[in-house]
């Protein structure tokens, strides 16, 4: 069953010039995902799994808010709680966990806005 | 079985205790789940299972310490521990599926497990403390096929993950936007997105189907959702939309197709497992007997199609025992050394029906001293035995809660009537269903 998870209100703080990176890494086990970034603009990036990806530079994201989508499996037996980590420029912005009993094909949104620091 | 042993028996597990069968012969054709619990005889109402260290120690401290801060046997006492799954590694499900290495996938699945019991009746019927401790863990081989299959289930996920993925990121703003009020209008803002995402994900796999009909589904499904609570009909939505693709397209729910294909993969697999039991004849910790040991493996060769299972077994059951203590505490039974059980099967399973054909032996050996002859070299007495049982069973799923099972064959010589070795068994098995939601609540 799906069960959306939605993070709304994060705010990251950044110069105009400042190129953003997303990294997602996983904290539980036997994780299967794709990330994809709705940003302003076109060419949404996208993530298989686990990785970084370069998401724009500031000035270019203050426009909309940015939704940051994963859509997540996990089927092992071994695991009873899903969890992930969000970074932005290698700063903790959000720690998702939801235990596998909930949903364990999860959608989790982050509603990012990128104010000018 | 007479109705008088069956009620004795019936008796005995009811008061939880555990006598020992010495040599019990081998019944199932895998290693135990829990090695510590099957070499103490005991059926635990639960097995606990902690998933971290900190757990682990809880489970430990609060069964084997009493509130005197004194080191107690606990009874009906069942624990098993897997500690590589006690801590988080950030895997992926392919790091998951393929281990590094041999060493790897070893530790990821060694469990220890520990059983106990208050309840161990000896011959002269007192009960005497007992404790057993056991290892298992598992090796699996894949074949290409294996490979070929899983390839193709990860393929079916990521397209499943890309396109939830793609929508969601448009559904988002969406639900914040102030000027979808209703269904209709958010139906209008996001049939393009899908179709688009369908047509670039999906490509041609979807080429000369309809989209009109999993349009008109979606808008019927939809208009049935509230739209009041943006949180509830997020979730419905996409639930909604997964169940229309997948209906409308064919296509197989691909984490369902994975869920059931790790159950059991196609190749090579065999178990690894040890187990030793210590039993305090006087209740007293510094007077025990390592009285009996097994070890088991059990190779496992899996094949899998569409139309079902095959799975070819082998078991390997190697048992020690001590006969002093055997001739100590249960003098009136025969107890050899050395036992060697070994079997065969093979189990087919369908969608409806499954069958299994299996073969178990045992050879029993002891070497007893007699003497020594006019030279001062020791001389042994062989004692051994052999048995054998060959049994086939067919079941027949009738509907979900109805089958029927039949098995034939010859089984192991019983002490009661040693002649006796037909098995013939017709079985009706009836399910009468859980308890819903609304039962539970009334």
């Amino acid at each position: 069953m799906i069960k959306t998870y939605n993070y709304k209100s994060l705010s990251f703080p950044v110069e105009d010039n400042k190129k953003v990176y997303l990294t997602v890494k996983y904290v539980s086990d036997g994780n299967s995902s794709h990330t994809v970034v709705n940003k302003p603009g076109h060419n949404d990036p996208e993530i298989e799994d686990q990785g970084q990806v370069f998401i724009d530079i500031g000035a270019n994201l203050r426009s909309e808010t940015t939704y940051v989508v994963t859509s997540l499996d996990n089927f092992i037996p071994q695991v009873d709680t899903i969890a992930l980590d969000y970074y932005l420029n290698e700063q903790l912005i959000q720690r998702h966990s939801n235990p596998k009993s909930e949903s364990d094909e999860p959608i989790v949104i982050l509603h990012i806005n990128f104010p000018e620091k | 079985m007479n109705a008088r042993k069956f009620i004795l028996m019936a008796f005995a597990s009811f008061l939880g205790t555990q006598t020992l069968v010495a040599q019990e012969k081998l019944t199932t054709i895998a290693a135990p789940s829990s090695p510590a619990a099957y070499i103490l005889g005991a059926q635990p109402s639960s097995v606990l299972a902690p998933k971290s260290f900190q757990a682990l120690e809880t489970s430990l401290f609060s069964n084997f310490i009493n509130k005197d801060g004194k080191t107690v046997l606990p009874n009906d006492f069942a624990l098993e521990f897997t500690p590589y799954w006690a801590t988080d590694h950030g895997l992926t499900l392919e790091d998951y599926l393929y281990p590094r290495n041999v060493f790897d996938q070893w530790w990821r699945n060694s469990s220890f497990s520990v059983a106990s019991t208050q309840s161990f009746v000896l011959e002269d019927k007192t009960n005497s403390s007992g404790l057993s401790f056991g290892y298992r863990t598992n090796f699996f081989i894949g074949g290409k096929h294996d490979r070929d299959t899983i390839a193709i289930l990860t393929e079916k996920l990521r397209k499943r993950q890309r396109f939830t993925a793609h929508i969601a990121a448009q559904v988002a703003p969406l639900l914040v936007d102030t000027s979808v009020k209703d269904v209709q209008t958010f139906l209008r803002r996001i049939m393009p997105v899908i179709e688009t995402k369908l047509k670039d994900i999906y490509g041609a796999e979807i080429q000369g189907v309809a989209f009109s009909k999993l349009k008109s589904e979606l808008e019927t499904g939809a208009q049935l959702l509230s739209y009041k609570d943006k949180s509830t009909f997020e979730n419905d939505f996409y639930n909604l939309v997964e169940d229309k693709v997948r209906k409308v397209y064919n296509m197989g729910v691909a984490a369902e197709l994975f869920k059931d294909y790790i159950k059991a993969r196609e190749g090579f697999s065999f178990d690894i497992a040890y187990a030793g039991f210590l039993n305090f004849p006087n209740n007293q910790f510094n007077y025990s007997f390592a009285p009996r040991h097994s070890a088991w493996l059990t190779p496992t060769y899996t094949f899998r199609n569409k139309a079902g299972s095959l799975k070819l077994m082998g078991v390997l059951r190697y048992e020690w025992y001590d006969t002093d203590y055997y001739t100590k505490y249960f003098p009136s039974s025969k107890t050899y050394k050395n036992n060697f059980d070994y079997g065969i099967a093979v189990a087919a399973d369908f969608d409806r029906f499954a069958l299994q054909l299996e073969a178990i032996g045992r050879y029993d050996k002891t070497e007893t001293k007699v003497g020594t002859d006019t030279d001062g070299s020791i001389l042994f007495k062989r004692n051994s035995s052999s048995d054998f049982q060959c049994v086939g069973s067919f079941s027949y799923k009738i509907n979900k809660q109805i089958a029927v099972s039949y098995s034939l064959g010859s089984g192991f010589e019983s002490i009661i009537n040693p002649g006796n070795t037909l098995v013939s068994l017709l079985s009706l098995n009836l399910g009468f269903g859980g308890p819903t939601t609304n039962t539970v609540n009334k």
